[in-house]
């Protein structure tokens, strides 16, 4: 005998964790993305171990040659195996948009939440700076860092979070904002709370859901920044296999081996629009306001 | 309201000043020394003491800003390192170009996003929403240097129908506006789609469907017109992208504007070109910024009466 | 006893509004029946979540954008069937035929549009006149709502008129093309008390000078005494009463009406609790067999948990669905 469990009246109600899984569950496309990011991270940890060829295995007996059945993606002027290439690529660009993203939440989230609490001069501070980071267009300003601190994938990263950060500072800040005047802060505050407590346990828990889809958005965007900049040469330098820097060795065949550029803008691609996908699915199931 | 154009204009100035201040200090933190890489590789340490001199490298840091300071009042920019002529010259070359790739990726990305995302959100999950948001989404996705290439390897090389690099002709402009200004009308389309969701949520939306009004005007005359508001903001904010997306454009596309000569002049250390492109980009931003915010005074009836 | 010729000039008979959401259907309006007599006010009366609103937005046909659906029932407008025209043709009625004005007066009014140009454009969209004479028209409109300073307020924007304004505003839209019925969604309810008198003042005035016949949808049973010629009170998507507002406050009959009228506080009557009825209001998608309101009555029979009881008609349009006036069930009439 089967026992169905009823729902009655006592118990239909929903918390907001299974209200969020359950909303996430109808985002068909971002679920496949999300399936395509953990691919990814597979593909980041195991690729040295299963790519065909070597990533500078230079054949030159087979220079530019299209896609085939030895080479999916085809080769590169010196014979190199772009699928290899492009699959060690993975753990360059995985890597550089986690650590940067990462550094720029967790910094701007402390300082977000320490201004917009506290308010005053710490606040007026932050919010200076982070409206001068502001003020540079955003590419320009990453540009401009890595020229003063020189090129090469580290300071792509520092550049990467440091643009990072009034975003995250921002929208910490105003939701701390929203939440430090809220009732149930000030029943806290009467419980004799300490500031770090509500902070951490009732004021940031409040962002969390933002700043989780701004995490996802930003990843997209920092993966996009970094392969710019190792397109414009500030960034990876060869025979390092990153996407943009592969884009950019291709330039001199577009009219030939079109290949070259092709692949490796495919998998900046694909990325991107993965984590963008999954970051719109968590904002639609995380936003408690969206009738359905 | 004159009062909230004359505040607002008032407060860019200091603005201004800091991004002076720190273009100045910045370029001075770019390692490499100038006068070396302009006396050249040769150079004995006598020679480039002497160019040091000549480019005025060896006065205190206060002075050089007070020179700078001064020679930007005079609309003096310096003296290219690389090319010995005046910067301002060189810019003059260029800046044209720019403005008119900006213009016209910025012209047609607004109406086009905003089209997009007003069908998108009229039409709520409906497959005229997930094209649109599909095709939104593409558009921010794709790095711009990959997208420049496909379009060129389709409509120059294969069609034939567009030249690949240069400026000068209507031409020249097509390709690279249609790269530039696609992530940004990706942004626009999103971001009216759901300002216009919010907006239908609104009571007086309701009471406008109540008088019987047709479907079509409630979305235009009443939604859109408070949705506008928050779109041209929006709209304003992607200007940074532009300009930093038309370093890589113009790399792209080998187009004679003030993106790619920024990039060689950090490849070269031309701090005196690379100083004043800065300011020129910040200015830019700084001023679409304050245009925004005035424009956002006249549509909202609420700052334009008190 | 003389014959009075009165016309419905809307009679509404089993109207059903389901709204299909991702957990579950809520039958929010499920088998109404409403008639309002040409001239007079009837006032609907209910808590939150008896279906009163969706009753007037279904009668507009302002459902779109929600998951709610009219699923049956029949709308017979002034002797036209218009349960089931086209959207178009609804259209058509909305602020034409049947006008209809909101609770929250501050959010109501576009933000960026003049209130002049608000009205004018219902009048231009129904009418064929002139720019000059629709703008004459919403000035006359306008003094008749006693708004003072109607000329200024014509190009003014909303943000710069108080809640009560904005309400007489809101009226004004809805009168200015004469519609057949006016539907009023609880006009004074986010309105200061004394704003409230004014503007309830301001409807009976009009009551006397236009003569709208008037839909009346409230919680609040002082404002239905106040202007209310009928009252329908509604449970559960249902009517349970509904007849002359004199009767039904004198004599109610339905214990659930019982319970209302007894729950208000009188002036002068000194008592220790107040009174109230016991139970909640049953959640929507469990709601309980036989009559809904049974759970919470003191005066339910075995009959009331099985079946849903039908209408029983006591004198002059008084009627009320409720078994204790089943003569075979065992009510006697009380």
């Amino acid at each position: 005998m089967t026992k169905k469990k009823q729902k009655d009246q006592n118990t239909d109600f929903s918390t907001p964790f299974s209200e969020f899984t359950r909303k996430f569950k109808k985002q068909k496309t971002a679920i496949v993305a999300g399936g395509f990011i953990l691919l990814l991270c597979v593909i980041a940890i195991i690729a040295y171990q299963i790519v065909p060829y070597g990533i500078n295995e230079y054949d030159y007996s087979s220079i530019l040659k299209g896609p085939s059945a030895a080479h999916w993606f085809g080769t590169d002027e010196f014979g190199r195996d772009i699928f290899s290439r492009v699959l060690c690529g993975t753990r360059i660009s995985l890597s550089v948009g986690l650590v940067s993203v990462t550094t720029a939440a967790v910094t701007g989230t402390l300082l977000g939440l320490i201004g917009g609490y506290y308010g005053g001069w710490i606040d007026s501070i932050i919010m200076r700076i982070c409206d001068t980071l502001l003020a540079f267009p955003g590419l320009i300003l990453a540009i401009g860092i890595v020229a003063i601190l020189g090129p090469g994938l580290y300071n792509v990263v520092i550049a990467v979070a440091i643009f990072g950060i009034p975003n995250f500072a921002r929208l910490v800040r105003s939701t701390t904002l929203q939440l430090k005047n809220s009732v149930y802060v000030m029943a806290a505050r009467s419980l004799g709370a300490t500031d770090s407590r509500i902070l951490f346990r009732y004021i940031l828990p409040g962002a969390v859901p933002n700043i989780i889809v701004q995490y996802t958005m930003s990843i997209g965007s920092s993966i996009l920044t970094a392969s710019s900049l190792s397109f414009l040469g500030m960034g990876a330098s060869p025979p390092t296999p990153e996407w943009g820097l592969l884009l950019s060795n291709g330039r001199n065949y577009m009219l030939t081996a079109m290949h070259v550029t092709i692949f490796p803008g495919l998998a900046i691609f694909m990325t991107v629009l993965s984590f963008n996908l999954l970051g719109d699915g968590l904002r639609d199931a995380l936003d408690p306001k969206l009738n359905e | 309201m004159l009062r909230y154009i004359v505040k607002r204009v008032l407060e860019v100035i200091p603005t201004l000043l800091l991004i002076t201040f720190f273009v100045f200090m910045f370029v001075r933190m770019i390692p490499g020394d100038p006068a070396r890489l302009v006396a050249g590789v040769d150079a004995t340490g006598d020679t480039i003491e002497v160019i040091r001199e000549q480019l005025g490298l060896n006065k205190p840091l206060f002075t050089q800003y007070f020179n700078y300071m001064a020679g930007l009042f005079k609309g003096d920019l310096g003296t290219s390192l690389k090319t010995n002529r005046a910067v301002s010259y060189e810019i003059g070359l260029r800046y044209g170009n720019t403005i008119k790739l900006a213009a016209a990726s910025l012209t047609w990305s607004c109406i086009v996003g905003i089209l997009l995302g007003i069908w998108s959100g009229k039409n709520r999950s409906k497959w005229q929403d997930y094209t649109g948001m599909t095709i939104a989404i593409s558009g921010i996705s794709m790095p711009s240097f990959w997208l420049g290439f496909i379009v060129i390897m389709i409509f120059s090389v294969k069609l034939k129908w567009f030249p690949t690099t240069g400026a000068g002709s209507w031409k020249n402009l097509v390709l690279p506006a249609f790269t530039l200004g696609s992530s940004i009308a990706a942004i626009i389309a999103r971001f009216t789609r759901s300002s216009i969701l919010e907006v239908m949520k609104e009571d007086y939306i309701r009471t406008a469907r109540a008088k019987g009004l047709k479907e079509k005007i409630v979305v235009w005359k009443h939604a859109f017109r408070n949705s506008m508001i928050s779109v041209i903001t929006v709209a304003g904010m992607q200007f940074g992208h532009l300009l930093g997306g038309s370093v890589v454009t113009e790399s792209v596309f080998a187009y004679p504007g003030i993106g790619s000569y920024l990039l060689d002049s950090i490849n070269y250390r031309d701090y005196p070109a690379i100083q004043s492109l800065i300011l020129i980009f910040s200015l830019h931003f700084i001023l679409i910024n304050l245009v925004v915010d005035l424009l956002y005074a006249v549509l909202n009836p609420e700052i334009q009466l008190s | 006893m003389t014959e009075h010729k009165e016309k419905n000039i809307l009679e509404i008979k089993n109207l059903c509004t389901y709204f299909f959401t991702d957990s579950g259907t809520i039958k929010s309006v499920d088998g109404v029946d409403i008639t309002l007599k040409e001239g007079s006010t009837l006032g609907i009366v209910g808590e939150s979540g008896s279906g009163k609103s969706v009753t007037a937005l279904s009668i507009m046909g302002l459902l779109m954008g929600t998951t709610g659906k009219v699923v049956d029932g029949k709308i017979i407008l002034d002797g036209d069937d218009i349960s089931h025209i086209t959207p178009e043709q609804q259209r058509k009625l909305r602020g034409n035929q049947i006008a209809m004005i909101f609770q929250e007066p501050m959010t109501s009014l576009n933000p960026v549009m003049k209130i002049g140009n608000q009205i004018m454009e219902v009048i231009l969209l129904h009418q064929k006149v002139t720019k000059a004479q629709a703008r004459q028209m919403t000035l006359e409109i306008l003094k008749k709502t006693d708004i003072p300073r109607a000329e200024r307020i014509m190009d003014e924007y909303p943000f710069q008129l108080s809640g009560g304004q904005r309400q007489r505003v809101m009226i004004a839209m809805g009168l200015v093309c004469n519609p057949k019925i006016l539907i009023a969604d609880e006009p004074t309810t986010a309105l200061d008390v004394t704003i409230q008198a004014q503007i309830l003042d301001l409807m009976n005035h009009l009551k006397k000078t236009i003569g709208t016949s008037t839909i009346f949808v409230t919680h609040n049973l002082g404002v239905v005494a106040e202007i209310c010629d009928e009252v329908a009170v509604m449970y559960c998507g249902r009517v349970v009463e509904a007849g002359d507002v004199y009767r039904i406050f004198a004599e109610p009959k339905h214990p659930y009406t019982k319970g209302l009228l007894a729950s208000i506080p009188k002036l002068g009557e000194h008592v220790e609790r107040l009174d109230c009825i016991p139970g909640n209001v049953p959640n929507p998608k469990f709601m309980p067999e036989g009559c809904k309101f049974a759970p919470r009555c003191a005066e339910a029979m075995d009959i009331c948990h099985e079946k849903e009881p039908e209408f029983y008609e006591f004198e002059n349009g008084h009627k009320s669905k409720c078994w204790l006036y089943d003569k075979k069930e065992g009510g006697v009439g009380r």
